[in-house]
């Protein structure tokens, strides 16, 4: 430390430009050293970013006639977890003020507290989106996705890379990707535009 | 043994001990009063709480703000960022207006800088036909901007003159993405002349621009605007575009009623060319060249002079010519011993000199002005050519540190033929950014810049000054004395590094702090801190405050060169010994000063933003400025005064409905230079602007500006500018598929107005008159 220290006083002492170089030098130290501090700590602003982009994303996923029954007034989308951002919110605010639809209907957020309650919920009426919290990652396994046509499940981050899920959201270079996991889409009777496919900086596939 | 106290009280200790502890109770009660007013303040703070929904106005606007954004942009958003880079943030803890394309054409502004008339605490006049002047919160009403102006990252503040040529940095509207105007100081990041605002001023990536898009507007002055954008996609993360951009302006009138001779062109062609080098690595290549044609005036009135007082002269000592020298009818009579040669001869006081001792001064132009000084000037072209390159690459790497370089190069050429001021500029910039999260709760940000300057400067004796003078100096005669005399350095440069770091201190409580340290030719080491913070005091409801410091170059003009702008008749008779300037021209010139410091300003700033609802949202900005050494130009001299300027701005958006959008603004500020108060400023503006959606296709627009009265400064003509209200009116067709046609009546409620002229340069303000725009634009 004192070593460190001594150094440093040697290059601040090296003149005016000397000490800005010096200086530079240390701060591009800061900058290009791993950022192993940065914890789980989650920003309202990535929140608000996974609410805009599951929104707009949603406008690029086809269902089939048969996976929604005539008789539905409204689809249902399920954030199933401990919701510690408020992203149900978040998400119902858009989807009403962007008025999006889909089959011509409108949508309805709702926020159930785990997975096992969420599982109670699939196949009743037009429960047909799911967003998927951390806090469920523990009780979750591939294995648990439920067989059930049209079924669209998105995990909340990297935690749910490979993890069977349609789609899941990853931070990259301090930017928010989506990852689509197109078999499974597929096995899911879900149909993902080629536009939104060929969006590499946003999207990226997900084996 | 029991220790004995005595304790001697007399009166006077007593009342001594009841006032103090009269001080103590009245301490107490303020302390009581300001806790019950913050207790109240805060309830009343929660009462929104109260009423808003789970989520805050301040989110659910945010939230709007993301939807709006198509999936480039929404690729583009950082996750996290420093407070002073993403300036629309609801947290930032700074006043900042933001203006889109839509305002502008909306507005009916045919020029960027016209949209600026709806900011608080901005003051925007129209010089002539095709000058602007811009100045923010009271500081400098005269011609120089004291805020630092960015376009894509390039500065383009003149570090002649210490302006900015505005029409030569305008780009056509559809590249325009935002302009955002950041009132106060930012030196901490974006360095010297950062001073009282910045502007920065970003235009669309090339792949925004595909297909073509054409503007033209035609006002009924004749003004006319064309402009051409074409982009193309050469494969996939390659894109680029070609713009071509061309106002022609109409000649004004002056306030008497002559023509202006403001006429002329500005021309403007451009390319940019984007490519994506890898997922997180992209290239920018930019350039733009921009040429115009004017003339300009310089008023010759009361520039050749003949003492009313023969023995004040010979020779005459500099400390006898009081600085405003030129202001005769000003003046009373006694006090001041010149008049103009044209009032001698006009009087047939003794010894004036004839013709023949001034043959290539023009004749007078047959109009006598109020003073009673008959009008002389002089029109001389005034080109300005301009030309830049830009490349930037940046990207993000894999620790989510996100970096660009920026390499600008530059070359300016300009002409002021009117004062015979010729220069060109060879400029090179090198920056580099950087910005990442550290930690879970601190995002860094830092820079590095270099910065190279060459001067070509000539210097002309316009043609009616080459008639033979006395020079001081030399004490000799002599046919080629020019105006203005520039003797500083060719060549400048400027080292420059900042680092800020915006710190969470916890959901609410966000405080971001820095420092810019610069070594440079021109202000030698300089240090520019900062620090920001903003509280949300509620969910509704955000608190910020700000100190600064910042500083000012004084311009070139300002510290090197040497004014010659009168020539003083000598009427005493010659003698070689006794008066060998008899009978003689002498000139007068006034030094430049190159110990002119700095200017460095403390700012200290307070704003309280508030989003009762999502369709509502005000704020309250507070300042107060605290300048040493700021300069005041205005030729002759340019001196340096400490300056402080206090004020505020109370700003608003609101929503009534789904097809009405209302957006005003009410700005106060007073400025005093050592301590008298200013009125080159108007203290109290004002703006509402009104967009109605009355179909689908129609949109109506209402503008409406207050600017109060201000008295334009100078040496000899001072003018007083009266309070002027400006309704415009709007009505904007979306006709079929990407056309728009737009029919504007402006500066409806009067006939004509002045504004604002390059004091003691130019003879009068032009006329700003009621016009009529039409404006169409199409993209296909």
């Amino acid at each position: 430390m004192a070593n460190s220290v001594h150094t440093l006083w040697n290059l601040l002492s090296a003149g005016k430009v000397g000490k800005l170089t010096s200086l530079c030098s240390i701060i591009l130290i800061v900058f290009l050293g791993q950022n192993n501090l940065r914890g789980e700590h989650d920003s309202t602003q990535i929140t608000n970013l996974k609410a805009t982009f599951i929104v707009h994303t949603l406008k690029y996923v086809r269902w089939h006639d048969e996976d929604f029954p005539s008789s539905q007034s409204h689809m249902e989308m399920l954030v199933v977890g401990k919701d510690e951002h408020n992203i149900a919110s978040r998400l119902s605010y858009i989807i009403n003020s962007s008025e999006l639809r889909l089959k011509n209907l409108p949508i309805k957020v709702r926020n159930v507290n785990s997975w096992k309650e969420a599982r109670e919920l699939f196949g009743k009426g037009s429960k047909k989106i799911a967003l998927l919290l951390d806090s469920e990652l523990k009780s979750w396994e591939k294995e648990k996705y439920p067989d059930i046509s049209g079924l669209l499940i998105v995990g909340e981050s990297q935690k749910f890379l490979r993890k069977g899920l349609v789609m899941t959201f990853r931070k990259e270079n301090n930017r928010l990707k989506l990852g689509v996991n197109l078999r499974k889409a597929k096995a899911m009777n879900l149909e993902i535009s080629s536009k939104l496919l060929s969006l590499n900086r946003v999207i990226f596939q997900e084996n | 043994m029991p220790l004995k106290l005595s304790i001697k009280v007399d009166r006077s200790v007593i009342l001594v001990m009841c006032i103090k502890n009269l001080t103590i109770i009245s301490q107490r009660i303020k302390r009581a009063i300001i806790g019950f007013w913050v207790i109240l303040f805060f309830s009343f703070l929660s009462s929104f709480q109260a009423l808003a929904d789970e989520l805050s106005s301040f989110e659910k606007r945010e939230l709007s703000r993301l939807l709006e954004m198509d999936w480039n942009e929404l690729a583009n958003q950082p996750v996290s960022g420093v407070l002073g880079y993403d300036q629309e943030h609801w947290r930032n803890p700074a006043s900042i207006a933001v203006i889109r394309p839509d305002d502008v054409f909306d507005g009916g502004h045919l020029q960027l800088v016209d949209s600026f008339r709806g900011v608080g605490g901005m003051y925007v006049t129209r010089g002539n036909a095709y000058d602007d002047f811009v100045t923010m919160r009271n500081f400098s009403g005269s011609a120089t901007e004291k805020f630092l102006v960015l376009v894509d990252g390039r500065e383009v503040l003149q570090p002649m003159g210490g302006t900015i040529t505005w029409g030569t940095e305008e780009v056509p509207l559809a590249l325009l993405d935002r302009a955002e105007i950041i009132r106060g100081p930012g030196a901490s990041i974006w360095g010297t002349n950062a001073v009282s605002g910045v502007i920065n001023v970003t235009t669309k990536p090339a792949e925004s621009t595909q297909g073509n898009s054409i503007r033209l507007a035609l006002e009924s002055s004749g003004t006319f605007l064309g402009e051409f954008v074409h982009g193309g996609k050469i494969r996939d993360g390659e894109y680029y575009r070609i713009w071509v951009r061309d106002q022609e302006y109409a000649e004004s009138d002056l306030l008497s009623g002559m023509p202006a001779r403001d006429d002329g062109y500005g021309r403007k062609v451009g390319f940019r060319y984007d490519k994506e080098l890898g997922m997180h690595l992209d290239l920018t290549v930019a350039g733009s060249y921009s040429t115009r044609r004017f003339e300009h005036v310089l008023d010759l009135s009361s520039r050749l002079l003949y003492p009313t007082d023969p023995n004040s002269t010979s020779p005459l000592p500099n400390s006898l010519i009081p600085p405003g020298f030129m202001g005769l009818p000003s003046v009373s009579a006694g006090e001041f011993p010149f008049i103009p040669i044209s009032v001698a001869t006009g009087l047939g006081l003794p010894a004036v000199p004839g013709i023949g001792d001034y043959p290539t001064w023009p004749n007078a132009s047959g109009i006598v002005q109020p003073s009673g000084v008959p009008l002389i000037v002089n029109y001389e072209d005034l080109p300005q050519d301009a030309g830049h390159l830009r490349t930037r690459l940046s990207g993000v790497t894999g620790n989510d540190f996100e970096w660009s370089i920026d390499a600008f190069a530059e070359k300016y050429e300009t002409n002021l033929g009117h004062v015979g001021h010729k220069w060109e500029r060879d400029e090179y910039n090198l920056e580099f950014r950087g910005n990442r999260p550290l930690g879970e709760r601190n995002h860094l940000a830092f820079g590095l810049g270099y910065r190279y300057m060459e001067f070509d400067v000539t210097e002309t004796t316009t043609a009616p000054w080459r008639f033979p003078t006395i020079n001081l100096q030399t004490g000799l005669p002599s046919s080629d004395i020019p105006i203005l005399q520039y003797n500083g350095p060719n060549t400048f440069k400027r080292f420059s590094a900042f680092v800020q770091n915006t710190l969470e201190i916890n959901e609410d409580l966000f405080i971001s702090f820095g420092n810019k340290v610069e070594e440079g030719d021109l202000s030698g080491t300089t240090i520019q801190p900062g620090i920001r913070a903003s509280y949300a005091a509620t969910k509704n409801n955000l608190l910020w405050a700000a100190y600064s410091r910042a500083h000012r170059q004084a311009s070139l003009v300002e510290r090197y060169t040497e004014v010659s702008y009168a020539r003083i008749w000598n009427p005493n008779p010659f003698h070689p010994l006794l008066n060998p300037t008899g009978q003689q021209w002498i000139n007068q010139s006034f030094e430049a000063d190159p110990t002119l410091d700095d200017e460095v300003m403390d700012a200290y700033e307070i704003g309280w933003r508030s989003s009762p609802s999502e369709k509502f949202l005000w704020e309250l900005s507070l300042f107060y400025y605290d300048t040493k050494d700021a300069v005041f130009s205005g030729p002759p001299t340019y001196e340096a005064h400490d300056y402080t300027s206090v004020g505020g701005e109370l700003t608003f958006n609101y929503i009534p409905n789904s097809f009405w959008k209302l957006q005003g603004s009410y700005s106060y500020s007073k400025g005093e230079k050592e301590g008298v108060r200013q009125t080159d400023f108007p203290e109290s503006m004002a703006s509402l602007a009104s967009v109605i959606h009355a179909k689908d296709d129609l949109k109506l627009v209402q503008n409406l500006y207050f600017t109060g009265d201000r008295i334009l400064p100078s040496s000899y003509n001072e003018l007083s500018i009266g309070d002027y209200l400006r309704l415009d009116l709007g009505m904007i067709w979306q006709v079929g598929e990407g056309w728009r046609i737009g029919l504007f009546g402006q500066d409806l409620l009067d006939p004509d107005h002045p504004e604002n002229m390059y004091t003691d340069l130019d003879v009068e303000p032009t006329r700003v008159k009621r016009r009529f725009l039409l404006t169409i634009s199409t993209e296909f």
